[in-house]
């Protein structure tokens, strides 16, 4: 079944908030970055990350940060320029799960500085997305390795 | 453990600053970058098989989609409201995996890219990722003055 599309400012919006709390993370787990433990900034994470796979999993729409954005945000906006399907956004998502997880299991296996390198990387992410509206779906071409000419 | 933020000393202090201010920075300017390559017209000399253009068009607008692509959706409103604006051109639209030999060709590394292709294959603007409605029209303002000129060249 296909989903109905979406506002494109309500994954902004919930990207806005994911990279404060990454930065929340980069904060608490900077100064005991080299001696990795269970502490305020991985438990931070562990919540991002859930928050990642909720977004992975049930869509942005039906996300907290979609609702948030439904209901305290979007009443004040005007109508959007044009509205995006949810696999997008949902890509974007499964994408800061695998690099957010990355993080929260390294860290647990006392891996230095994992934890504040992947906040970082999600980060980065994260922040493209909320201030400059970057769809990571739509360059990952650009990452990938060019076709073998057959 | 939340009130500890609260015991450091200012140097510890500072290197969580010094972090998140480079982070700032970087991503900013990393944005400021992708921000730029987005309606970035670029021009390669090389054609497109007339058999992926509307038949019956001096201009086609051939875009290249992709599944995850947020934008593609704007981008298919943008040029098929662009094609009927304007006579004689029509709008294609292609998923990225359709047409390998283009992407090859014209280094497509991005969804949505977007040709300008005359009626025998000829690639007058390539555009990547999105842009505005007035850049199309301009584009395709341009390639008509040069279509045109091309035609003063000959007698009939």
């Amino acid at each position: 079944m296909k989903s109905k599309p979406i506002d494109p400012r309500g994954p902004r919006f919930g990207a806005t908030i994911t990279s404060v709390a990454l930065l929340v993370v980069i904060w608490l787990g900077l100064p005991a970055a080299s001696t990795p433990q269970i502490d305020a900034a991985w438990w931070t994470l562990v919540a991002v990350t859930a928050l990642f796979a909720w977004g992975a999993i049930l869509g942005p729409a039906r996300h907290p940060y979609g609702w948030l954005f439904k209901f305290l945000v979007r009443p004040f906006l005007s109508a959007p320029e044009f509205l995006e399907e949810q696999a997008p956004p949902r890509f974007a998502q499964a994408v800061g799960l695998f690099v957010s997880l990355v993080g929260v299991v390294l860290h647990l296996v006392a891996i230095p500085y994992a934890l504040v390198v992947a906040a970082a990387a999600a980060f980065i992410a994260a922040f493209l997305n909320a201030a400059f509206g970057l769809c990571l779906g739509c360059e990952i071409y650009a990452a990938l390795p060019k076709r073998p000419r057959s | 453990m939340v009130f500890q933020i609260f015991d450091l000393t200012w140097s510890a202090m500072s290197e969580q600053l010094v972090v998140i201010i480079s982070l700032l920075v970087v991503a900013s300017a990393a944005g400021v970058w992708w921000k730029r390559q987005q309606g970035r017209v670029t021009h390669t000399k090389a054609d497109i098989s007339p058999s992926l253009l509307a038949a019956g068009h001096w201009l086609t607008l051939v875009q290249v989609s992709s599944p995850l692509c947020s934008y593609c959706g704007a981008m298919r409103g943008i040029l098929s409201q662009a094609a009927t604006r304007h006579d004689g051109v029509a709008h294609v639209e292609y998923d990225i995996s359709e047409i390998p030999e283009v992407v090859d060709k014209f280094h497509v590394r991005q969804t949505p890219t977007t040709f300008l292709v005359e009626a025998d294959g000829r690639v007058a603007h390539q555009i990547g990722g999105a842009t505005n409605p007035r850049a199309i029209d301009e584009l395709i303002e341009l390639t008509r003055v040069d279509v045109e000129q091309r035609a003063d060249e000959y007698e009939i």
